[in-house]
Formats: structure tokens, sequence, C-alpha cells
């Protein structure tokens, strides 16, 4: 943000005259004046250290050579790069540095793109007066992932600096002294960190590679194209590099950020780093099937598109455009959630759509789209780094958004921000909230309402806090601190909609920030500023939901309004709001739906009740699904249709906090995949609706057209350093005329049989079922495991690694437990994509709370 | 880990509260703590770093750190003599280079080795401070200067008798607080 009031600064450098910002450091001046000072330690990202001294400059009235890179700018200040006392000081540096380089250039992944090489080019000397013997170190594994050649380290501590100022891990720190001095985990051995690899990134020099990626391409052999990360809905920047020039060969070998692009400007998490491998898997689909006597065996595009075509037709003839239903996905373009909304509206004419798999119940898009009315105008993620109070309600932000957790992280270290965290187990957010309520699972609708009474005055701590399972005064210190803060952000995160009430979660939650924005803070003029932020698990949930895969709107958020789709999408447009997921599965069961149609998506694994969903979709007459790998959904399917993914092709994602942003090509779809948006195409053709797109551009153009919330969206105006077009409903009816009521749903009482509490979600390395493709996300989490705290292990008498049997009245599972230090007792955490052991065969889609009992095996 | 290993605070309790009471920070007791680790274990091992860590309040990386950056520190356990050979300038210019030379050919071991009856270790440090008088060696902490290949060989010898004397080195004289 600029900020007219700024002083400004003039100062000459090498007889150029530039004025920057007062605090502005002397090398990113030069940088302004287009002179580049070659540094090192320097980073835009980390603060300055002068560790390397590569970037010594002359300034008047300073007695000796100075570090640009830790010096500030002063009026009238006389800098000089260009001299011959500079240029020794420089090659002088270099020799240093080179004196005990490996200089294996040849065998190093940097080659080619290496600060070292590139200074030592411009600013070196040819030959060394070192005739010592070189102190040379092997390349050393730091386990899991990241090895490191410390004969190429320059020791300019930026690793260690990015680890511990954007991370938050403090994983690395130099060891030993002098010529011997490197990074490295405690014990010099593997690193128990986040395995982001932002280290390598960082990296001046070849000196940290990731084992994946070691010597498998030189810069040339790669093609680069700037895409975003598929996983979490922070949507990350990334560039997507691949090697091998013929289809059927390509494959990505890397993908990284880059300083200055995107919304992560360089950073990537664990899964953006390293998730790619799914793509590269030689278990995707390459070729459609279809079911022929009880078996899914190959066919041609033309059959599976017919078979597809005609038996949608003669089920809608036969039963109604209300017999079938389409299950979208949050990891599709804004381009395809927009056509399969068309597809099932226009060309079939149903309202069953939805995109949600994992949900309960599910919510009204009227909920949804009151609290994104309320998020920050000017992104969430640029929001969180300036937050005074952050209060976070039932996100594990370290597992589901990476990159918003860093915006707290790098916020608080700097004392200006304080968390609130509600969060029923132990999670990495503890550690930096100033405040942790446990409360009861479930009891997250309670908790907002709750606190928006106490905050309005109008309910007993007391009594809120005995319904949330937390102590009063512990409760009461949580509200009184939301009350007093400056400016608030409120996150609410999965938990918050995935019990039995979303809707009175969301209205709760709208109506604290409501209460608490009418408040006026001590010795403030203006209320006080409070912004909701509802995090997106998926790399497009938000444009799932922007573009209409809910049962109750259209896209847009319009509701059942059709007009500004009827003539366009099809003369009847089904004006009833349809069915949600729970529900088309529930009428599959009861033999209702006939015709499912799956893009994406995989409910088998993660919609709870999985005997249920398993023989729900087993009852549907026909069902096709369009994926890239054989799911346990697909493997039940009628038509498998092989989908490209993200690196193979074209289209726009919308980030959490409404940005949309563009994916690229990278890539020739494997095989005979397709595009999610071409097969969609090919179907609605076939079932006599000719579209007439010829790119995902094209389809971009007519939902800028036909939907407000996106006018104004172009393919130019999203390009880097980063997308601007922001999208954000309309503020609704205010929330607050509703009345607050306190009260709601308990803690749920143990039960005998059931003891545990069964709480399900993501973990780090993996966020759903694309991950657990990728075989370096395999390397990092292998198996299926349970987390149970110490005290419930040791009544149990159970060790950590040990199999158990977790059985709720809805199934069983057998899995690894894992002993968590801290867990809360009572409460079991399982990751819920392994689809070797599925966690929604324990869940029950009508119980509050899940419950389970743990046996040894 | 070899053998279990009661923890400082067991041993120590009244020790550590008092180091522990000199600072305003506790991360300031850092290398309190290690010198009394140090002179209680002989060396640092890596359960004692974990635990230094967690009295302090810091991560074990930045135990690590510290430890390995500093030579005064031990992360092996070393002979009940420790010789330290100064090998910075002065006494490199003054035959530093064949002291170490000479003890480790009547030691049996190399630099960084210790003997295997556990009398001896030898090490190579940078300048211990005794430039005037170089070249010099610490034993055990203690200072000894001007030497040649002839005083060493009396001193190893008077070690040696020492040691079959008595059954522990004296108090004073092995690695505690500088
Ligand atoms: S991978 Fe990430 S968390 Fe681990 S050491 Fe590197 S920067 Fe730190
Ligand atoms: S490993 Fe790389 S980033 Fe880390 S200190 Fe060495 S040169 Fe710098
Ligand atoms: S934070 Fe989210 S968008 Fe960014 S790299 Fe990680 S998973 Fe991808
Ligand atoms: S870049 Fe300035 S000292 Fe390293
Ligand atoms: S150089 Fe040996 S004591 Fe200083």
């Amino acid at each position: 943000m600029s900020d007219a009031t700024v002083d400004t600064v003039t100062l000459t450098i090498d007889g150029i005259e530039v004025s920057v910002p007062k605090g502005t450091l002397v090398v990113d001046a030069a940088r302004k004046a287009g002179i580049e000072i070659p540094v090192f330690c320097s980073h835009p990202k980390l603060e300055p250290i002068g560790a390397c001294r590569m970037c010594l400059v002359r300034v008047e009235k300073i007695p000796k050579l100075i570090t640009s890179c830790t010096l500030q700018v002063a009026e009238g200040m006389v800098v000089t790069t260009n001299s011959a006392e500079v240029a020794a000081a420089r090659a002088g540096v270099l020799e240093f540095l080179l004196s005990n380089h490996s200089l294996d250039c040849p065998f190093c992944d940097k080659g080619g793109e290496c600060d070292l090489q590139d200074h030592t080019f411009r600013h070196g000397v040819p030959e060394g007066r070192f005739e010592e013997p070189k102190i040379l170190r092997q390349k050393k594994p730091m386990p899991p992932i990241i090895e490191k050649v410390m004969s190429r380290c320059v020791h300019c501590a930026r690793c260690i600096r990015y680890c511990d100022e954007v991370m938050g891990v403090g994983a690395l720190r130099f060891i030993n002294r002098g010529v011997c001095t490197e990074p490295a985990a405690f014990m010099d051995g593997g690193l128990a960190c986040e395995q982001c690899g932002n280290c390598i990134e960082v990296c001046p020099v070849g000196a940290l590679t990731a084992e994946f990626y070691d010597l498998k391409a030189r810069p040339l052999d790669r093609k680069q194209t700037n895409s975003l990360c598929q996983y979490c809905g922070d949507g990350c920047t990334m560039t997507i590099e691949v090697k091998g020039r013929h289809s059927g060969e390509t494959h990505i070998i890397r993908t990284r950020g880059h300083d200055g692009q995107g919304v992560n400007d360089e950073f990537l998490c664990v899964r953006g780093r390293f998730g790619y491998g799914m793509v590269n898997s030689p278990e995707r689909l390459k070729q459609p099937l279809v079911r022929r006597d009880g078996e899914l065996v190959p066919a041609t595009w033309d059959e599976a598109l017919d078979l597809v075509a005609t038996r949608l037709a003669e089920i809608r003839e036969r039963h109604g455009a209300d017999a079938i239903g389409g299950i979208g996905s949050e990891k599709c373009t804004n381009e395809e959630a927009y056509l399969f909304g068309k597809l099932l509206r226009g060309v079939l004419g149903t309202n069953n759509v939805d995109y949600r798999t994992e949900a309960k119940r599910p919510f009204q898009a009227a909920s949804l789209a009151r609290l994104l009315a309320l998020a920050p105008p000017e992104g969430a993620l640029w929001r969180l780094r300036h937050a005074r109070l952050v209060v976070l309600v039932g996100a594990d932000l370290t597992s589901e958004n990476p990159w918003s957790e860093k915006q707290i992280i790098q916020a608080t270290a700097k004392d200006h921000q304080r968390v609130l965290l509600a969060y029923p187990r132990r999670i990495r957010p503890v550690e930096y909230a100033s405040r942790w309520l446990r409360h009861a699972p479930g009891t997250e609708p309670a908790l907002l309402r709750g606190l928006a009474g106490l905050v309005a005055n109008e309910a007993q701590a007391e009594q809120v806090a005995a319904t949330v399972g937390v102590a009063p005064d512990e409760l009461q210190a949580f509200a009184k601190e939301l009350q007093d803060a400056p400016d608030v952000v409120l996150l609410l995160g999965p938990r918050v909609c995935a019990g039995t009430d979303p809707d009175a979660a969301m209205l709760a939650a709208a109506q604290l920030a409501q209460t608490l924005g009418v408040r006026r803070p001590a010795g403030a003029d203006g209320p006080k500023r409070v912004d909701v932020v509802v995090l997106a698990r998926h790399n497009n949930t938000r444009g799932a939901q922007d573009l209409g895969l809910l049962p109750d709107t259209y896209p847009g958020y319009a509701g059942m309004k059709t007009a500004g789709f009827a003539p366009e999408w099809g003369e009847a447009l089904p004006t009833r709001p349809g069915k949600s997921t729970p529900e088309m599965l529930a009428a599959a069961a009861h033999g209702e739906l006939k015709a499912l149609y799956v893009l994406g998506a995989n409910p088998a694994v993660a919609f709870p009740d999985g005997e249920r969903v398993r023989q729900a979709l087993a009852g549907v007459e026909f069902l096709v699904v369009q994926d890239l790998f054989l799911t346990p959904t697909a493997q039940q399917a009628d038509v498998v249709l092989p989908a490209a993914s993200f690196a193979e092709k074209e289209g726009t994602f919308t980030n959490g906090e409404g940005r949309v942003q563009r994916v690229r090509r990278a890539m020739e779809p494997v095989g005979e995949a397709r595009a999610d948006w071409e097969i969609l195409q090919a179907v609605a053709g076939r079932l006599g609706r000719p579209w007439p797109y010829l790119s995902a551009g094209e389809v971009a153009r007519e939902i800028t057209r036909l939907v407000p919330l996106y006018a104004g969206l172009s393919y130019q105006a999203l390009d880097l350093p980063v997308s601007n077009f922001l999208v954000r409903p309309a503020p609704l009816a205010a929330a607050a005329a509703e009345p607050v009521v306190s009260g709601g749903a308990g803690p749920a009482a143990p039960s005998g049989e059931y003891p545990f509490v069964l709480l399900t979600g993501q973990t780090l390395f993996h966020s759903g079922t694309l991950s657990p493709w990728a075989p370096e996300m395999r390397r990092l989490a292998q198996h299926a495991y349970v987390e149970i705290a110490p005290e419930d292990a040791a009544t149990l008498g159970v060790a950590d690694g040990e199999r158990v049997r977790l059985v709720s009245p809805r199934g069983a599972l057998s899995l690894f437990a894992h002993v968590q230090p801290g867990g809360a007792p009572g409460i079991l955490f399982l990751p819920h994509h392994f689809a070797e052991a599925p966690a929604n065969v324990l869940l029950d889609a009508a119980a509050a709370v899940d419950r389970v009992r743990v046996e040894k095996e | 880990m070899t053998q279990a290993r009661a923890g400082l605070r067991e041993t120590c309790r009244a020790e550590v509260e008092e180091i522990l009471a000199r600072y305003p920070e506790r991360r300031s007791a850092l290398l309190p703590l290690l010198h009394l680790v140090q002179r209680e274990e002989g060396y640092i091992s890596e359960a004692a770093m974990r635990e230094v860590a967690e009295i302090v309040g810091c991560r074990p990386v930045d135990v690590f750190d510290v430890v390995t950056f500093y030579t005064v520190y031990h992360r092996q356990p070393v002979g009940k003599y420790l010789l330290e050979v100064c090998r910075t300038l002065s006494c490199a210019l003054l035959g530093g280079r064949k002291l170490t030379r000479h003890l480790e050919e009547r030691l049996g071991i190399q630099a960084g080795e210790t003997t295997a009856d556990g009398l001896f270790t030898l090490r190579e440090v940078e300048c211990i401070g005794a430039c005037s008088n170089a070249p010099a060696m610490l034993i055990n902490n203690r200072i000894y200067e001007n030497l040649t290949p002839e005083k060493l060989d009396a001193i190893l010898e008077q070690l040696r008798a020492e040691a079959s004397e008595r059954v522990a080195p004296p108090e004073g004289e092995r690695q505690g607080l500088p």
C-alpha cells in the first residue's frame, strides 16, 4: 500500500539522483536507480544481516567501504558502486568464497542459475591466489528430502533466516565455526520440520537441494510455465518446470515460487513444492473406460461420450430431470465449475448440483454470501499481515492454509499482532496464539453465538462456558480481548461448518462481526474494523461457490433468479432449489436419483458414512465419473472419463480471498486425457446443445458477461506479478436484525460403548484425494494413522506405532496409533485422505459429534 | 544413549536454580548450564543438550549451535587429561606443530583422539592467549608455556605417575567452570 505521508529521501548513487521512501536500504535504492549491486545474504523478505560482504559500496563521509544491504538511505547521501576500489572488494570477497568452493558446477543443480556463478562472471577475477589444498566436504542428507553440499555454501544464512522469520519453524542453525561452519539441524541429522523446501529456494547457490530434483535436469532442459498451486485456497503462484519434449515422456520435474510473483512472493508450502508428482503418476487414467459385463474396460472417447449422452437423455425422459444429479469439484477451474452448472441446469434441467463432499449438513448459499461480503476488500492475505487481532476459529491453519498461517507468524513475530485460537485439538497455532480456547468438538455454533452474546453484553459467561466446555474466566478474557482490540480479523475454518448446524454457525459469525463492528474502541474516532475470512481448503473452493456449484443458487449468489441465464443457458431453467450432496446420496439410496455425474470428486472416500455412500453409488442406475485416477468412486462408475490435471489445462482459480488467477498449461495431457471443460462441452453437444467454446478463455468471457460478480474479468488483467482481480459478493440484509441467541448444543456426553470423540481432517502433507497419488508426498507420510493423547494411550496400553482398531456405530478401521504429546484426552484425530483407511466409514452423517472406541489389535 | 542419564535438574537442582536466578532472561543461562553439564558428566551428550534446551526454553538446535561453536565444550567423553596444543600464529612459528607431532608419536594417537587407556585426549586449538611464551598448551585448562619436546616427555611422565597414584584427578583440575 502506498502511503502519501511517508517521507522520501533523495540520494545520489553513481551520479544518479534517486528518491525513495525513508528507511529504504541503499541496495534497494540502487536497484530503483537501475544499478544492480551483487548480494548473497540480502533478501527482500528477510531482515538484513550483512553477513557476506558482497554488497560493499563507498559512501561519502564513511571511512570504510560499507555493506549497502544494512545501510538505510539518508538525505544527500553520495554512494559509489562503480569505482575500482569497490570492484576490488567484490573480487576479494569472491576469491575468498571460492578458496574452498568445490567448483563442481557441472554437477550442481544450481549450475546456470547460480548467484555465485553470475557474480564471479561479472565481478570476479579469473584466478585465485590460494594455493593451499581445498577443504572439501561431501554431500550430506538431511532426511527426509533435503540434501546439503557444504563445499558450495557461502554462509549467507538465508536458509536459516527464512526458516526463522517466515516459516517460524527455526529448524536450522549454523554449527561449527570457521571454514567448517554450516547450516544444520539438531545433531546435524534429519529435519523434523515442515519440509517446505523454501530454504532450498532462497539459497543463492547449490548448497541445498531436494533429493527428488537433484541432478535430474539442467536449466536448458526445462520448460517453465507460470501457473498456480492446485492444493489449498491460498492460491500461491508457482512455476511449473517440465522436462521432455514429446507427449508421453513429458513430466514435471520441479515446481517453484519466484520472488515478487503472486500472493505468495516466492513461498511455497510442502504440498505446493513437492506435491506435483500426482501429475506424473503412472496410475493416471489415460483413456475412457466403460462398464461391460460388470468390468470397466477401455473404450474410445466416442463410445464413452455417446453412452453418457444416451443414458442421461434416457433417464431424463423416463424419470424426469430431477432424477439426475451432479457432484462437482473444488479443484477444477472456474470455467469448468461454470460449465458443470450449465450442463446440469441448462442442458439437463436440474438444480441437483453441489461441490461439497464432506459436509454432513449443507449450509445455505445465502449464509455463505453473507460472510463473504464481510471479507477484507484489499485481500485477506494482505490483511492478515496487518491486523492487530486475529481470531482463529475451527481452523488448523498449518495444515489447511499454510501461507495464510505464515502471514500471521510474521505479524506476531513483529509484536503488532495477537492471535486468539479456538480449537479442540492441540495444533501448531497453539505455539503463537496468546489465548487458546479448547472448546468441545461440535460446539462451534454455540461458541460463536456465545461470543456474540458476550460482546453484546447479552449472555452469561458461565452459561456459555458450560455449553462449550471451557472455563468461564478463559471465555470472558477471550471475549474481552475481542471487544478491546482496535481491529479484528475473524478467520473461520472448516470445522465451523463441519457439524450438523452450519447455518447457525455462519449466522453467529456474522452476528459476532456485526456486534463487534458497531463498537468504538477506546480512544478511536471511528467504529472498529472487523473483517471476516472464510478459509478455503481447496484451490478453487471459492470458485465452485461463486460459480454456482450449490443447489440453491445460480452463479454469483443470485439464488434461484434465472433471469440472467435464461436465454443463454436454456429456455426453461429449473427454479426450485435442488438437492445437496447428502440429499442426492440419500435419494440415490432410495432409488429416486437414477443418474449421478461426478466431476473430480470422490464421495466414496470423503462423505460421512462410507458404507452407505458405497451403497448409494451402487444404487444409481448410471454413474459417470470424470477424474485423474481410478478413485474408489470411479471404480463404481459405469463410465470413467480421463481428465487433464491442473498442469495440463488453461483457466482460472479463485483463491479464498476472492482473487481470480490464471492456471496455465505446462504440458500436454497424458494419454487421451482431456480438460474437464472440453469433456463437458462434448457431452452437451451430444445432448443436442452444441456449445461454441474454442478455449477456456471463451468460457471466461461468457462468465464475465452473465455473472455480475465476475464482470470485468479478462485473462490479460490476471497476469503476473499478481492478479488484482478480487471478487466479493454484495452485502446482504443485515444479520443483526435477527436476535442474538445464546445456548445451543452443549458438549456431547461421553457414552460408555464409544468413549472417544473422533475428529477427522487434513494434515500438512496430505490435503485430499490428490496428494496421496504423489509419491513424493507419500514418502513424507506413508501410512494412515490415528492420533491419540498420551494419557489415553497409557490407559489402553497402546504404544506409539502399534496397530489399533477403531470401532464406531457405523464401521471399523484398523491403523497405526500415533501418540501425540500434549494431545487432548478423549479426542482422537484421524487424517481423512487415505483411501486404504477411509475415515468416512466411521462417520455418522446424522451425528453432531462422532464417537468411537479403540481396540488393541 | 548407552546409559540412562539422571538429568541436571535431579543431580544439581540447587545449582541450576542459582544459575537461572543470575539472569533476567533464561536463555542467558545457556553457557553456564553447559559448563555445569560438562563438569558433572565430562562431556555434553545429546540428551543433555535437549535438557538444557528445555530448561532455558529454546530449541535443541540452538544449544547444538552453541556447543559446536565453542571448542571448550566436548561432545564426546575426553580422557582424564585433555591436552590442547595451540596451533595459532605465534605458537605455529615457534614449533607448535612439532609439539603436536611429538605428542601424537608418544601417545600413539592422532590429534582429536583419546588413548585406549582413557588417560589422554589430544587436540589442537586456536590461540589460548599465551602468545608471549609460545609455544603453549593447556592441560585440563592449566596453561603450560615455552614448551619443548623434552619438557613434554617430562610432563607426560609426571601425569602418568600421578594417574597411577590417584583414582580420580583432583577436583580443580577437571574440566570445570573457567
Ligand atoms: S524445509 Fe522449510 S521448515 Fe524445513 S528447514 Fe527448510 S525452510 Fe525450514
Ligand atoms: S546453505 Fe545456502 S542459504 Fe544456507 S547459508 Fe549456505 S549458501 Fe546460504
Ligand atoms: S499454501 Fe496452499 S496454495 Fe500455497 S503452496 Fe501451499 S497448498 Fe499451495
Ligand atoms: S548482501 Fe550485504 S552483506 Fe551480504
Ligand atoms: S598463538 Fe598460541 S597462544 Fe596465542
